[in-house]
Order: structure tokens, then sequence, then C-alpha cells
């Protein structure tokens, strides 16, 4: 069991922006990124948008083809696989996306999109796939009439649902789960949460769990990863990270979700300046010191790498 | 100064086929320079009640009764020409999703300067200067100011919608989820921006949201709506601390997940607003509902000072 279960070395992803020959620019998007992920583990992913979370789900599910480094699935170079290579392994690496209304075909039901989904298990009969979308519905607390409706005609929080029963179609080992709650009301946020938690004790799940929303992360994830910018700024077990966050943006992340007038008034005061421009940087200093509170001239000059500290990785060279 | 005063507004909006009761008697007040909070899930009538008040209601929709007065002024009965005199100049709305609400052939600038030439007759070339003013007052540099909605990032947008709202200085501003799709970091820098410029200016704010521990920390008073109609109305101290309507107490619990236990949620969904039910609308998602829940619907009453709440449990 020492072999993780997914293993990511090094990895680069690079975009380039479209326009005029002389104005294109390119940007890493996802910039040396190494993670370890161990079976049944739930890992967190936060950072603004543009940080790169979604892309690195992404390309850990061959929807994009990494410009450098390694996947390892099991064992397996998953980063290089043609996508003939790749298809058996869908059956075990999924994914749920952010927006349940616009990842579902308005022209099926949602019962034959799930079914569609489980054109991967050969060994199903066409009734059996019946009986299993039933079972799945089940599963994840919908009625069987749900089956025969249309994305539009249930609410967002019932079709997120479907959205992860769709995903179960196959009896994955891994999902990536790109801000499940982000489109749904708070009041419902727990129902789908509960039931993350409940389908991964079942049936042995590993999870990324990708959220700006740092509450959120901390009740369900294991470990945490947080980015900035394509990098990883800060990673840490949930209460070490919770407890003592050591770098700046992290508690810049987590001064932001705080409740209550006076400690958001507080917090104000140390919180970031502007916002992320992914593709603006010089190339050398931290990425963060134009919106840090705390830059120094060293911030702006040395390239900031990650070290270890008492099994915790930091880029910030004050710690 | 002006007060608004919203008395049992009623708005249906009929599809052709069915109608949706979607304002079922709203009654609040904004006194001069309050800043008040409108809570509730998505669907309860948050956004229809500023839709209402700005009279930018869909054409399908009904206002079937109530008043919404501006001081004296009976906002339902204008004719679309006053209140278009009215409309951005002493009433501004920020809407939910800047980078829609935007004119995508205007750039920023422009934007901020028809308001001017529209409400205050400046010319074109003093009504440019202005914007670029308040545009870099709401923290657009310049070099920005030309930019056009598709190359604005969303919290870029939502300071061209604020200052668009800002322009004339209006009385009252509402603020419709404007942070809702934002990054906490850029919401955090957007609700400072809109706090620090109503108190500049001194108008009355109405500031919509889900979100009731960002509505906590704006305003003073905070109403809590639910399918259509007013549940909990009070004080900040009154409604975080001892809320007394169920739906409240719930909404609350949602926001305070602790590690380790379930987290909490409301179960079932939010009403359909086709059907009138009988009796009070929360009950099917009520812990506490009994007969008399179902049967008869509670009517909004005094717990305290300023605290109005509609249950039936609350003298229990």
């Amino acid at each position: 069991m020492n072999t993780p279960f997914i293993k990511i070395e090094d990895a680069v992803k690079i975009f380039t922006l479209h326009g005029l020959a002389f104005r294109r620019k390119s940007f890493f998007a996802i910039d040396h990124v190494s993670m370890e992920i161990k079976q049944g583990q739930t890992i967190g992913l936060v950072g603004e948008s543009g940080s790169g979370k979604s892309t690195l789900g992404r390309c850990i599910l061959s929807l994009l083809r990494l410009d450098g480094g390694k996947i390892i699935f099991r064992g397996l170079k998953i980063h290089n696989m043609k996508a003939r290579e790749f298809r058996p392994l869908r059956r075990e690496l999924q994914m749920v996306f952010q927006s349940p209304k616009t990842s579902f075909n308005p022209s099926m039901t949602i019962g034959q999109s799930i079914i569609n989904a489980m054109c991967l298990r050969t060994d199903l009969s066409k009734k059996a796939k019946l009986e299993y979308l039933i079972e799945l519905l089940n599963q994840v607390q919908l009625s069987p009439l749900f089956a025969g409706k249309f994305p539009w005609e249930v609410s967002g929080g019932e079709l997120q649902r479907a959205g992860l029963a769709r995903a179960l179609a196959v009896q994955p080992k891994f999902i990536f789960l790109d801000e499940p709650t982000s489109a749904l009301d708070i009041s419902i946020r727990g129902q789908i949460v509960n039931l993350l938690l409940d389908i991964q004790e079942r049936n042995k799940l590993t999870y990324i769990f990708v959220s700006h929303d740092l509450q959120l992360i901390r009740y369900v994830a294991d470990y945490i990863y947080v980015m900035y910018m394509g990098q990883i700024m800060e990673s840490g077990k949930r209460e070490e990270l919770f407890s003592y966050p050591l770098h700046p943006y992290t508690r810049a992340l987590l001064r932001a979700t705080l409740l209550g007038r006076e400690e958001r008034r507080q917090a104000r005061l140390q919180s970031l300046k502007g916002e992320v421009i992914a593709y603006d940087w010089s190339g050398k200093g931290c990425k963060l010191a134009p919106r840090c509170a705390e830059a120094t001239p060293k911030c702006f000059e040395e390239t900031q790498f990650l070290h270890t500290i008492n099994g915790r990785q930091v880029r910030c060279w004050r710690v | 100064m002006t007060d608004l005063n919203i008395q049992d507004l009623q708005v249906n909006i009929n599809t052709g086929q069915e109608t949706y009761y979607v304002l079922r008697g709203v009654t609040f007040k904004v006194p001069a320079g309050a800043k008040l909070g409108l809570v509730g899930e998505s669907g309860c009538g948050k956004s229809m009640t500023a839709a209402s008040i700005m009279r930018l209601l869909p054409k399908n929709a009904t206002i079937v009764k109530g008043q919404i007065l501006l001081d004296q002024l009976n906002l339902i009965n204008l004719s679309e020409k006053e209140m278009r005199q009215i409309r951005g100049k002493r009433i501004t709305l920020i809407f939910q999703d800047a980078a829609s609400a935007l004119n995508p052939l205007c750039s920023a600038v422009q934007h901020v300067a028809d308001v001017y030439a529209r409400h205050i007759s400046l010319s074109r070339k003093e009504s440019l200067h202005h914007a670029y003013e308040l545009l870099a007052k709401t923290g657009i540099p310049k070099h920005l100011a030309h930019n056009y909605p598709h190359e604005l990032s969303g919290g870029m947008s939502q300071r061209v919608m604020i200052a668009m709202a800002l322009g004339c200085s209006p009385e009252i501003l509402i603020a419709d989820e404007p942070t809702t799709g934002l990054d906490v970091t850029i919401q955090t820098q957007v609700v400072e921006l809109i706090e620090r410029t109503v108190e500049e200016i001194g108008s009355s704010l109405i500031f919509i949201s889900h979100d009731i521990g960002l509505v906590s920390e704006i305003c003073d008073r905070i109403v809590v709506m639910y399918a259509g109609k007013i549940v909990e109305a009070g004080n900040r101290e009154q409604i975080i601390s001892g809320p007394g309507h169920p739906y409240t107490t719930a909404l609350l619990h949602s926001f305070r997940a602790q590690p380790g236990k379930r987290m909490p949620f409301i179960p079932g969904r939010v009403p359909d607003l086709r059907i009138r039910q009988e009796g009070c609308s929360f009950a099917p998602r009520c812990s506490l509902a009994d007969n008399q829940c179902w049967h008869s619907e509670p009517k909004l009453s005094e717990i305290s000072p300023g605290h109005e709440v509609a249950c039936f449990h609350m003298d229990k």
C-alpha cells in the first residue's frame, strides 16, 4: 500500500492566449505541481478562480494533455496515453462538474444521460442497466421518477445529485469534484456534501474536492493544497493548515471566510489587493508579491520555491 | 433624505398557462440612511422585490396589490416616462451578474458617462471627465476605463456597475447579490467599496444576498424572506443571536458546519410558487410544524421591539 494511488510529478500545462502574433502570451496554467494522493483520501484543492484547480483536474482525467511532468495512476503512466488506451481507465476516473445545468445534455432525460455514461460497462445487458439506473438514483436519494425528467425540469440540487449518479454509473475509484456545491443554495449544500461523504465511505472512493469555500474544505478534506496562479503555495493536513496557516495567501483566504462583523472588519485591513491576472507575471519573484500585504522588496526579486517544514510544504521565504 | 416604504406588495407572473405567485404581501420600510439586508434562498422573491421597486419587472409580471412609497410618491402609479427620471437617479440598482448587465458594445467609461449625460444633462466632455474620476474612485484606473465588458474580470465589471449606480448620488441603492460568482478575496473588496461609497453619499442601502453571514456584516436590519413572504425581520443582533423563525435558525445553522459532524442543511426544496398553499409555507420543511401550521397562516407579529416573526411557535 506504499505506492500512492495517484502521483503527480512536476506537472506543467502551458496555455497560450490568442491574439496577434506579437501580442501572443503564454503562461503556466499549472506550474510544476507535484502531489501524492492516497487511496480513500479526500484532497482539498483551494484557490481563487484562475489558479489552475480545474485545469489540473482536466489533466488527471486526460481531457487536457500535460506539457511536462508525469501523472501516475496506480503505477500506470497516464499523462501520455492515447485516447483509446485511456478509455478503459475512464471507468475508474470520473468527474462531477461545477454547474449541473450546463453539464447535462438538455435534449436527453436524466435517465438517458446516466445510461449513456454506462456505455463503458459492456458487461451489463440493457435490462441490467435500467435496474442499475434505479439503484443509482436510489443511492443519491432521488426517486426513480427522475429518470424520465429533463434537466430543466428539476432544481439545481437535484440535478447535481443526478450528476453524481452519472459519475458513479461506471463504479469509479476516483472522482474529481469540481466545485460541486458552488452553484447551489447554502441551505441545501449540506445535503450534497453529506451524500458525497456517505458514498465515499460506502464505495471506498478517493476524492479531489475543489472549492474556494474554505469552511467547506475544512469540513471534507484530509489533506489540503492551496494553489495560486498554477503553483502550490502551501499544503498540509487539515487541522495543521487551519490552525497555523503559514503562507500569507492561505491566511488571506481564511480571513475572507470569517463570520462576524468585527472579525471581518479587522481582516479587511490585511486582505489581498487587486485580483489574479494569470498571464501578467514578470517571471521573477513571488507570484503573489504584487497583491500580498506583507510583501517586501525581496519578494519581488527572489523566485520562491516550495520547501518542506515538518511535513508541510510552503512557498514563502519568511517561514 | 428619503424613506422607502413598501406595503403589502403582491406580484404575479403569468406564463400564459400558469400563474406564479412570486410576492405574496411584502411589507417593509427603509428609513433614510438605513442599511437593510434581504435574505433568503433562490426563488424566495428577493430579486423580484428589487425589480418591483425599480419597476423593472418582466413583461408578464403584474403588481396585483400594494404600494411602493418613495416619501409620498407611489412608484406604482408612475408612467414609464416619470419612472425614468427616478430610476438611475434617485434609486439605483446593482445587478447580480455584472458581466451580462453591461452593454457589450460600450466601454466601461461610456457606461458611466451615459448616466451623467442622461440625468444631469452634462456635455459629452464633462460627463467623460466625471466618469473617469468616478471610475478611478471605484478602483478602475484610466488605462482600463476604455476596456469593453468582455475584457474586464468579474470584479472589475462589478466596479463599473457600482460606479454607474453612484453617478447621481442616489437616495437609495439596491445591491442585488453583488458578490455571487466572485472569489472570496474579491468579494471583500467589492463589499468594502459598496459600504464606503454608501457612507460617503449618505444613501440608504438594500443589500440582497443569500449569504446571511455577509448580510450580517453589512446591514443593521435584516429581513428574511421565504416563498414570497417575510418570515422574520429584526436588527442584526436579534436575528443573528436570537432568531425567532425556524427558517432563520436553519439558515444560520447551515453556515456553521462543524468538522466531524453531519453537515446541517434544510431538508426538502423551495416550495412551488404556482400553488397557493394553505397554512405556513415553510411547514413542509419545518421540524416544528403541527396541525395549526398546516391549516392557518401565521402573521408577522412583534416579539420584542423591532423584532417581528411570522410563526405560531414563538410563544411556546
